[in-house]
């Protein structure tokens, strides 16, 4: 009896994880439940009112538990906006229920947008506002009360560049002590107006969080509209000698545009880009109906099967590490240098636990080396760490800095309240609430005034 | 949306002068001389061993001239305080 049981758990893989989601239709909150089948791993969920919901989480059990079992690194805000009536996630603001500080505030300055891509988590188009410097001024010092200073910004919209007073505003986050300022845009003005990205480097802008989907001029047609690619090149060119670093961020789109991976890696690689980020399409604002069935997603699990698969493995699954201030599902993250023209995953050389503080906050290359940095002699002389640095320092002489990320946005089909309620990449409103990126897209949006 | 790590730091070229004498100029743009010298004090000077110092400071060419022992040892050192050493 006792045989057949186990071995009935063991053909099972027994899983019994119960997220908190929300229907994605009316929204409200509703228990579901993680199931095993052919196409992966799913979220399954039952609203009263508009049924059966099946999403697809990882593609299989055994990478979604390594992903829940990775390290966390939390660290709380001094302050909330919000208090906590109804719970998570109806208060959000942040409320005492969270259980991150902010990592990156976005500010979005304009809902207006020059492009109206057929896949847009914003459903951004022509038509919308932009925000008065009084009403940013006024966001930024309530984020300042909460973090005890301002973190990093990405300065965002809409097209951003389509702000009249973007200078101004970029010079404000300066003012007030903002470093780092990151500008995302989808390139058209920084590749139109050469003069742009000097500008805006000289206002405190440090880097461009360039979109682009593809090196295929069809994909581009497909996701954003209109063939891109020569515009996005000389954006970079642009960018690149007027000093800001680029990042680059890829919408991925199954079917579409997820066999390009490394292709867009390597093309980042080949310019000296800071790095490039993946996000997964969320079902949120405008997407291709053909495309943006509840149960497609890709997921992490999906990323670090296709990146080890289309890099022939020069970057492995285990060269990428969940990023440990978020939930470990959320997002990965691989520090590289580039050697010898080829990719050389940090963790290759250091033990992971060594660079698990590193990866909390996404810590900029200068004071990851900091900390790495080796300590003066004593009784750890000649251990293994000890060579382990010396092998990291003669790999870094005459290489380059890259690092490539994945983001397991969430969208009302896959929402998991424990995933949010962990979250650190928080938008910030204009009442200078902050609310998790993918919470925001999915309730809170369109609420706002 | 995240925020990927930064990658900001100052580029240098370093030259043999003489036995254990070496010229190390900046290739990053400096905003003034006030800016080489913080450089000197908080950067530079962490990364000297014993017996190692800086000799002189020439704004004009964005240089140090630096009296070193173990130049592979002290360019190893200068990567973990963002300094890069251009490759060879």
């Amino acid at each position: 009896m006792k045989k057949a049981l186990t071995s009935f758990l063991e053909q099972r893989d027994y899983f019994s994880e119960r997220p908190m989601s929300i229907c994605p239709v009316c929204l409200r909150v509703i228990p579901g439940v993680v199931r095993e089948s052919e196409a992966g791993l799913l979220m399954e969920k039952t609203c009263p009112d508009h049924g059966v919901f099946k999403t697809t989480i990882c593609t299989d059990l055994q990478r979604y538990k390594a992903l829940c079992a990775a390290d966390r690194k939390v660290t709380r805000p001094l302050a909330r906006g919000s208090p906590s009536e109804h719970g998570c996630p109806d208060d959000c603001g942040l409320c005492p229920a969270h259980d991150q500080h902010t990592c990156l505030a976005i500010l979005e300055i304009t809902s207006r947008c020059d492009l109206g891509c057929p896949v847009c988590l914003a459903g951004s188009s022509v038509q919308g506002g932009d925000l008065q410097p009084a009403q940013v001024e006024h966001a930024l010092k309530r984020l300042m009360e909460y973090e005890g200073g301002l973190t990093p910004i990405q300065i965002s919209g809409g097209e951003p560049t389509l702000h009249p007073q973007l200078i101004e505003i970029v010079r404000l986050i300066r003012s007030l002590g903002g470093r780092g300022i990151e500008l995302n845009s989808n390139g058209l003005a920084l590749s139109g107006e050469p003069h742009l990205a000097q500008r805006l480097g000289e206002a405190g802008i440090a880097s461009v969080y360039l979109q682009m989907d593809s090196l295929d001029p069809k994909v581009s047609k497909f996701i954003r509209g209109r063939d891109l690619v020569e515009a996005k090149v000389r954006a970079i060119e642009n960018c690149l000698q007027a000093g800001l670093e680029v990042i680059l961020s890829v919408t991925v789109v199954p079917g579409v545009n997820d066999q390009e991976i490394w292709d867009v890696v390597r093309f980042a690689m080949e310019r000296r880009l800071t790095g490039v980020n993946f996000q997964a399409m969320t079902l949120t604002g405008r997407y291709p109906q053909e495309v943006g069935q509840g149960e497609d997603h890709f997921t992490s699990g999906h990323f670090l099967r296709e990146i080890q698969r289309q890099s022939n493995g020069a970057l492995r699954e285990g060269d990428l590490t969940p990023i440990p201030c978020p939930d470990p599902r959320c997002g990965l993250i691989s520090y590289a240098l580039i050697h010898e023209g080829e990719l050389l995953p940090l963790n290759r050389l250091l033990e992971r636990s060594s660079l698990v503080d590193c990866l909390a906050d996404l810590k900029d290359w200068p004071q990851t080396l900091r900390h790495l940095r080796p300590q003066p002699c004593g009784p750890c002389c000649g251990t293994r760490e000890d060579r382990n640095l010396e092998l990291l320092s003669d790999a870094m002489l005459g290489s380059d800095f890259f690092s490539i990320g994945f983001h397991a946005m969430m969208d009302p089909y896959c929402l998991d309240l424990d995933r949010v309620k962990r979250c650190c990449v928080h938008e910030l409103t204009p009442e200078g609430k902050l609310i998790p990126f993918c919470l925001y897209n999915t309730k809170y949006r369109h609420t706002q005034p | 949306m995240l925020k990927l790590p930064s990658k900001r730091w100052k580029k240098v070229r370093i030259k043999p002068e003489g036995p254990g004498r070496y010229t190390l100029i900046f290739l990053t743009p400096l905003k003034d001389e006030d800016e080489l010298r913080e450089i000197v004090e908080e950067e530079i000077d962490m990364c000297l061993d014993q017996g190692e110092r800086v000799i002189d400071m020439q704004w004009d060419r964005r240089s140090l001239t630096l009296a070193i022992a173990d130049i592979v040892s002290f360019k190893r050192r200068l990567l973990y305080v963002n300094i890069n050493p251009e490759d060879p």
